[in-house]
């Protein structure tokens, strides 16, 4: 459904995205995983035809996207990261709005508002303001407007920053349900769970460029059998994790703001020696976390750096 | 069309939800309008800033009569001097603005019908509605005069003598100046008319530039990013922004010169008059607006900038006193702003009552919004963003 080949953009001289290439298979869901400033959302820019590519290809069923193209648009559903709907109208009106400028039809476009209000949970309050809503409602209703024209590629920029657990619980639901539907979904964030509850796939993206893609279980055994230590100190954590380093069991151990993280083998086991050498090093440990391989710990191992960084 | 009509009238159903709207396009100018006007409307119009005139008649034979036809005809401040150097003087001290001066000569030449007449108007330069109803009269005079001298030639050439009760009668009998050539030679609007399109101007000049402001809102917010998403060339959805700004401008002066019509009784002139001029207003604002907002790094600052452009031009455009009668340089500045040929083409099409007297002020406000609008396009960038 999508094809992006060697794709490059570039804003006065520094670089944004980097000849990134990758694919989505119809009923795929894609996620794009990078820390803030990665290139994500110029990436899917580009994806979407809202900007122009300094070199490379977009593909999206069959037909060539770029700025100028028009009717390819119609397959794409485009969630940007703001709320991007108008307050002062109601959630019915903006998904009328939408329908109609996506050329549907006035009977067309009612019936699918109806049915989106639907999906996303909303038909209640299909007459009032949307400034009325809470954050995660107009969220939900961010969601609807992409959808309203049954796109054939979902695009999705962070759908859930700044929402509360309990919306942020039912917007990861739909976009489940969504790639089960058949539809191909392309979801940006920077939240590692979410990419591991919903995507059948991942890239991880740093610094412009795609540095690993693949299944969660491709990624992760690419760090190998390691688990990750969060050992989390009161001060000196420069120090503590430049002792941790020298241990011959421990592969790496980054200082990540007060936190140490540390790759290794087999955790339990060496636990109270890495603790013994902390304390060593003049630092008091405030609290530790023992995770079993992740995402965060491919990030960290592809990068050196945390993915909340 | 349909794709901008949809996102013309979405955007317009988007504002007119919007109570700052309200409050900006159509409340604050009625309000003002009527308050401005309650406390003293006659010291907005224009007409009250047209001050004074000296008759100079050396012989006294015409002058009496012309100082109270012109005050019939609503000049209020005229005075009667018997010599010509008396009426200099009074201009040059600025106790008067124009002198109409009738000297010796000119009453000799009443008697005299081979005689070739002339009547002087003398006026301050800075004074140009005074020295433009001092020229009118002049003119008028003059155009009586011929008249009544064809027919003392007629009565010459019988075989008679002139006497001061013929030229008198012969005079009496084509009134030398009509009320009705003062008032429009003066294009003057009353204080409530006046007031009524100052503050529509102004206030439209904010809600129109609000319109165009709304583009980088939508930027800011996500929507504009969702509008380009949509299988629409980009230029439809420009149109379609550009558009509702107009609309919201039309509505606002179609509702202010009902109400204020209807309210307190301002006099807008012809329909035709109105619609150009409205056109004109709007498109200028437009021009403007757009090129501020290419000017400016964000929303905030673009309302900033708009509000600091507009207050500046409303007010060195006359929107709140008749620069007509200012200096000359606020004058000449006057005329760099949209706001001063607004109130100029009202100032003929309801002044005079002819729609065709707004033509040149319709051409200019025209003009400003291409050449505002060029420039503006030039630097879309700004305003539509990287996206």
């Amino acid at each position: 459904m999508l094809k992006v080949e060697r794709l490059k953009k570039s804003f006065g001289g520094r670089v944004a995205v980097n000849d990134v290439s990758f694919h989505i298979e119809e009923g795929e869901t894609y996620g794009l995983l990078g820390p803030n400033g990665a290139g994500k959302t110029t990436t899917i820019s580009m994806i979407a035809g809202l900007l122009s590519a300094d070199g490379g290809s977009v593909v999206v069923g069959g037909e060539p996207m770029s700025v100028g193209a028009v009717g390819v648009r119609s397959l794409v559903g485009y969630v940007p990261q703001e709320i991007a709907v108008y307050p002062e109208l109601t959630a019915a009106e903006n998904l009328l709005f939408f329908a109609r400028l996506q050329g549907l039809d006035r009977k067309l476009a009612a019936s699918r508002v109806s049915e989106i209000l639907e999906t996303v949970g909303l038909r209640d309050r299909a007459d009032d303001p949307t400034k009325t809503f809470s954050g995660g409602m107009q969220r939900r209703l961010n969601i609807g407007v992409g959808l309203v024209q049954r796109p054939k590629l979902l695009i999705l920029d962070e759908p859930t920053v700044g929402v509360d657990p309990q919306s942020r619980n039912a917007i990861l639901h739909s976009v489940e349900q969504l790639g089960n539907e058949g539809l191909a979904v392309l979801y940006t964030t920077h939240y590692m769970e979410e990419a591991e509850r919903l995507c059948d796939r991942i890239g991880v993206m740093d610094e412009g460029s795609l540095i690993a893609e693949g299944t969660q279980s491709e990624l992760v055994s690419t760090v190998g059998e390691r688990d990750r230590v969060e050992i989390s100190v009161v001060s000196l954590s420069a120090a503590a994790a430049a002792a941790l380093a020298d241990l011959p069991f421990v592969e790496s151990a980054t200082d990540v703001e007060n936190t140490v993280e540390v790759l290794l083998s087999d955790a339990g086991t060496h636990l109270a020696e890495m603790l013994a050498r902390v304390g060593e090093a003049g630092s008091m440990v405030r609290g530790v976390n023992i995770h079993q391989p992740d995402l965060e710990a491919v990030f960290l191992n592809l990068t050196g750096k945390a993915l909340r960084d | 069309m349909r794709t901008i009509l949809l996102i013309a009238t979405k955007d317009l159903k988007n504002r007119l939800r919007d109570r700052s709207f309200f409050i900006m396009a159509i409340l604050a100018p009625l309000v003002l309008a009527f308050v401005l006007s309650s406390v003293g409307g006659d010291a907005f119009s224009e007409g009250s800033f047209a001050p004074s005139y000296v008759v100079v008649d050396a012989t006294g034979e015409l002058g009496p009569g012309l100082v109270e036809t012109l005050a019939d005809a609503g000049l209020e401040d005229v005075s009667l001097v018997a010599t010509p150097a008396l009426g200099r003087e009074a201009v040059d001290d600025g106790t008067a603005d124009a002198a109409i001066i009738m000297d010796k000569a000119f009453n000799a030449g009443l008697t005299d019908t081979a005689q070739q007449l002339e009547i002087v108007v003398y006026a301050n330069p800075d004074s140009p509605i005074a020295r433009s109803v001092a020229e009118s009269v002049a003119e008028a005079i003059a155009s009586g005069i011929s008249g009544s001298r064809l027919s003392l030639t007629a009565y010459v050439a019988a075989g008679n003598f002139l006497t001061s009760e013929v030229i008198a009668a012969a005079s009496a009998a084509t009134p030398l100046v009509t009320v009705d050539n003062l008032v429009a030679e003066g294009r003057i609007l009353d204080g409530v008319t006046f007031l009524s399109v100052g503050m529509s101007i102004f206030f439209l000049f904010f809600s129109v530039q609000g319109g165009v402001i709304e583009i980088l809102e939508e930027r800011r917010d996500g929507t504009f990013a969702r509008l380009l998403a949509a299988p629409v060339s980009r230029a439809v959805v420009m149109i379609g922004k550009l558009s509702s700004a107009a609309l919201t401008g039309f509505f606002s002066v179609g509702v202010l010169v009902v109400a204020t019509s209807l309210l307190l009784g301002a006099d807008w002139g012809p329909v035709f008059g109105i619609v150009g001029l409205a056109f004109g207003a709007v498109a200028s604002a437009m021009g403007v607006g757009a090129l501020v907002a290419t000017f400016s790094k964000n929303v905030e600052q673009a309302q900033q900038f708009s509000g600091i452009v507009g207050t500046v031009m409303g007010l060195l455009g006359g929107s709140f006193f008749p620069v007509a009668q200012g200096p000359t340089a606020l004058r000449v500045l006057s005329k760099l702003t949209p706001h001063a040929w607004v109130m100029e083409g009202f100032s003929g099409s309801a002044g005079l009552g002819r729609a065709s007297e707004a033509l040149p002020a319709i051409g200019v406000l025209s003009l400003i919004g291409l050449a505002f609008g060029l420039v503006a396009y030039l630097r879309r960038s700004r305003l539509t963003g990287v996206l």
